[in-house]
């Protein structure tokens, strides 16, 4: 048994959530998946959140598309599943609209009255968080279900990998009661205050008609929040607890040493619990390369002559050798910058063998064949 | 037409998903510009943006400047309000602080006009911008102000901006990818929802960090591989030059797949070949002398 499934296989008996956390490219996707499939070889019940636009797991699975409710797949995998196998894609509209609707439930008359203002226009196209909202809810959906031993989370796609933790804040933000408030009833703040006067200069840059419409528009969003912080706050505890796990996919050539510092402090400060890092795409190990003996050869000659010496008998002639060496040499700098990145990686997680190298693919995995040769790796 | 056309426009936007070198590329173009003579701001653009903003000149004609939404929307308003006691006051309020925070665009919409304002005093304002989908989010604010707001100051800003946009003459959209299927499909997604919203500026596109296996490795490879002994072939050496022969036609294929896709775009597109430095500095020097009107370089896709 390899380090790496001695290590999952412990990750996937401890916990009953896992949250794979990381930036857009990195394969999260593939992984959360790869994660469910070897879980429920496992024997398990597992069941794969993804939001996934490009429906490319549902591809990679034979489908057309992912339904919002959970699909049992287990056949699609052929025999090598003792347990089973779901997944299930959040209507992934990213719209104000549907953001509102999915928030008032049984209030829909409210919703109705926000989406009447001309102003929730400017929040149509892409509201920021809602995709996170909407992923959170449905975790928290299945979380009660008893039907699954195990959930995994592939949270949305996006720039960094902070943006997941941060949304239910900045829609809280958004959702500040104390402003809110005034909105609703700023009659007697502006007598109080001489708040008039802004409202002036707010007009002034904004156009006629638009701080009324503001009132309005912000008026019937108070009346929602309510549901709003129930839910975040619902979902806020079922993160936390001792049986949900972060981990963060990255590639070598994706890392931010930033974005993961960033990425694991505010773990730690906001009390969840961190397991550790999935790095994709790792040339080394497709070319056979342990990393260790990288760290003693930082040239690639010196790379290139290790190599040799772990050979007995000569594997090309010495022409053929000279044009072999030259094409190594192209790779130094990805090699190099891989080892830099798996060295910072096992400094900055409490456990080295929480950090899960899987090799480079032959090809890019979208077939089921495909995704049982990577679960392999776990 | 020349794939590196976009290099004479006077705002050039650089955005592509994450990885695929979009800095690298905003640098060497930058970095080129200046080399020329010509007075160029270099913009960073992030979404994790904790840096005070300042700017710093970094060679000469050179200057760098990491743009933070709350400055930008402080210095909006001093432009527009123009009397200290007016914007002081303005600025201290709680409900304008809550705007700057929450209001959806209003980040967007500050960081967008720094730039579009400072295109005046420079030749060329090169922009590093966020990853595709949110690079798409931002070109969309004006349109949603002008759209919202019935008229003042911020609404005509906004036109302005649409119309410097959408001006193929002085601004530029280059979107960075590699020869890779997912990273394609969103460029190709982009550069669609770009011509949605400005169709008299269609994209610019830049293909980065493409294997090229020298000639004698082909050739080595064509005849040796196939008949390789076991221990051969589990050789680091041959399973590097194995690599690099897979990802150069898988690279190929994608490149193949482009020219049609890439079609309603006109454009001809710029490849660079993927550099064996490690450093930043290294990498977008190889890249500006790629980019140096070489026709060697260029491809017309």
């Amino acid at each position: 048994m390899s380090a790496n499934s001695s290590a999952i296989e412990g990750l996937i008996h401890s916990n009953r959530v896992i949250v794979c956390c990381g930036s857009g490219g990195v394969g999260k996707t593939t992984t959360s998946a790869a994660l469910a499939i070897r879980a429920a070889q496992m024997g398990k019940r597992s069941v794969v959140i993804t939001i996934d636009p490009a429906k490319r797991l549902a591809t990679s699975l034979g489908l057309q598309g992912l339904s919002s409710t959970p699909t049992d797949l287990t056949q699609n995998l052929g025999e090598t599943v003792k347990g089973k196998f779901y997944a299930v894609m959040p209507n992934s509209e990213q719209t104000f609209e549907h953001f509102v609707r999915s928030m008032a439930k049984d209030q829909q008359n409210l919703a109705a009255r926000v989406l009447k203002t001309s102003i929730y226009k400017i929040f149509t196209r892409e509201f920021a968080g809602a995709h996170e909202y909407m992923a959170m809810e449905k975790l928290y959906e299945l979380a009660q279900d008893q039907t699954f031993d195990l959930i995994v989370l592939d949270t949305p796609p996006s720039a960094n990998t902070r943006v997941f933790l941060d949304a239910p804040n900045m829609l809280a933000d958004f959702f500040d009661d104390q402003i809110m408030r005034w909105f609703v009833n700023p009659g007697a703040k502006i007598l109080a205050t001489g708040i008039k006067k802004l409202l002036e200069i707010l007009e002034r840059l904004t156009g006629r008609g638009f701080i009324a419409e503001l009132f309005e528009f912000a008026t019937a969003l108070f009346e929602l929040r309510t549901q709003f912080k129930e839910n975040l706050e619902k979902v806020g505890q079922l993160l936390h607890q001792s049986d949900v796990a972060f981990l963060m996919v990255t590639s070598p050539e994706r890392l931010s040493k930033v974005d993961t510092q960033d990425f694991v402090r505010l773990i730690g400060d906001r009390g969840y619990h961190f397991w550790g890092f999935v790095v994709n795409r790792v040339l080394s190990k497709r070319l056979g390369l342990s990393l260790e003996s990288a760290v003693q050869t930082p040239s690639p000659s010196a790379r290139i002559e290790q190599i040799l010496a772990t050979q007995k008998n000569p594997v090309a002639s010495p022409e053929e050798l000279k044009v072999l060496k030259e094409s190594f040499a192209q790779l130094h700098a990805t090699l190099q910058h891989e080892l830099d990145a798996a060295l910072f990686l096992r400094q900055i997680s409490r456990r080295e063998s929480n950090v899960l190298m899987i090799e480079e693919q032959p090809s890019d995995v979208h077939s089921v064949p495909a995704l049982l040769r990577l679960c392999e790796q776990f | 037409m020349n794939p590196t056309g976009w290099l004479s426009k006077n705002l050039i936007f650089i955005t592509g998903k994450g990885g695929v070198g979009k800095s690298t590329v905003a640098q060497a173009c930058a970095q080129y510009l200046a080399s020329q003579g010509k007075k160029t701001l270099l913009c960073h653009v992030l979404q994790l943006n904790n840096e005070e903003q300042r700017l710093i000149e970094t060679a000469p004609n050179l200057h760098e400047i990491t743009l933070k939404a709350s400055e930008c929307f402080r210095e909006y308003i001093v432009l527009k309000l123009k009397l200290k006691s007016l914007y002081k006051a303005f600025l201290s309020n709680k409900i304008i602080q809550y705007m700057e925070r929450a209001a959806p665009g209003v980040k967007e919409m500050v960081v967008l006009g720094k730039i579009w304002f400072e295109r005046l005093n420079y030749d060329h304002v090169v922009v590093d911008m966020p990853s595709t989908g949110y690079a798409l989010t931002m070109i969309h604010t004006p349109f949603n102000f002008a759209e919202l707001f019935p008229g003042g100051p911020i609404y005509r800003d906004a036109k302005d901006m649409i119309e410097t946009f959408g001006n193929a003459q002085e601004t530029a959209f280059v979107t960075v990818t590699l020869a890779e299927e997912m990273p394609i499909q969103e460029s190709l997604e982009l550069a669609a929802d770009l011509k949605k919203l400005l169709p008299t500026n269609p994209s610019w596109l830049v293909v980065n960090r493409l294997i090229r296996v020298l000639p004698e490795a082909r050739s080595l490879y064509a005849n040796r591989w196939s008949e390789l002994s076991k221990e051969e072939a589990s050789s680091s050496l041959w399973r590097a030059l194995d690599y690099l022969i897979h990802r150069e036609r898988q690279q190929q294929e994608q490149l193949a797949g482009l020219k049609e896709s890439w079609s309603p775009y006109i454009k001809p597109w710029l490849e660079v070949e993927e550099a064996s430095d490690l450093e930043f500095k290294k990498r977008s020097n190889r890249i500006t002398e790629l980019i140096l009107p070489n026709p060697g370089s260029a491809h017309v896709g």
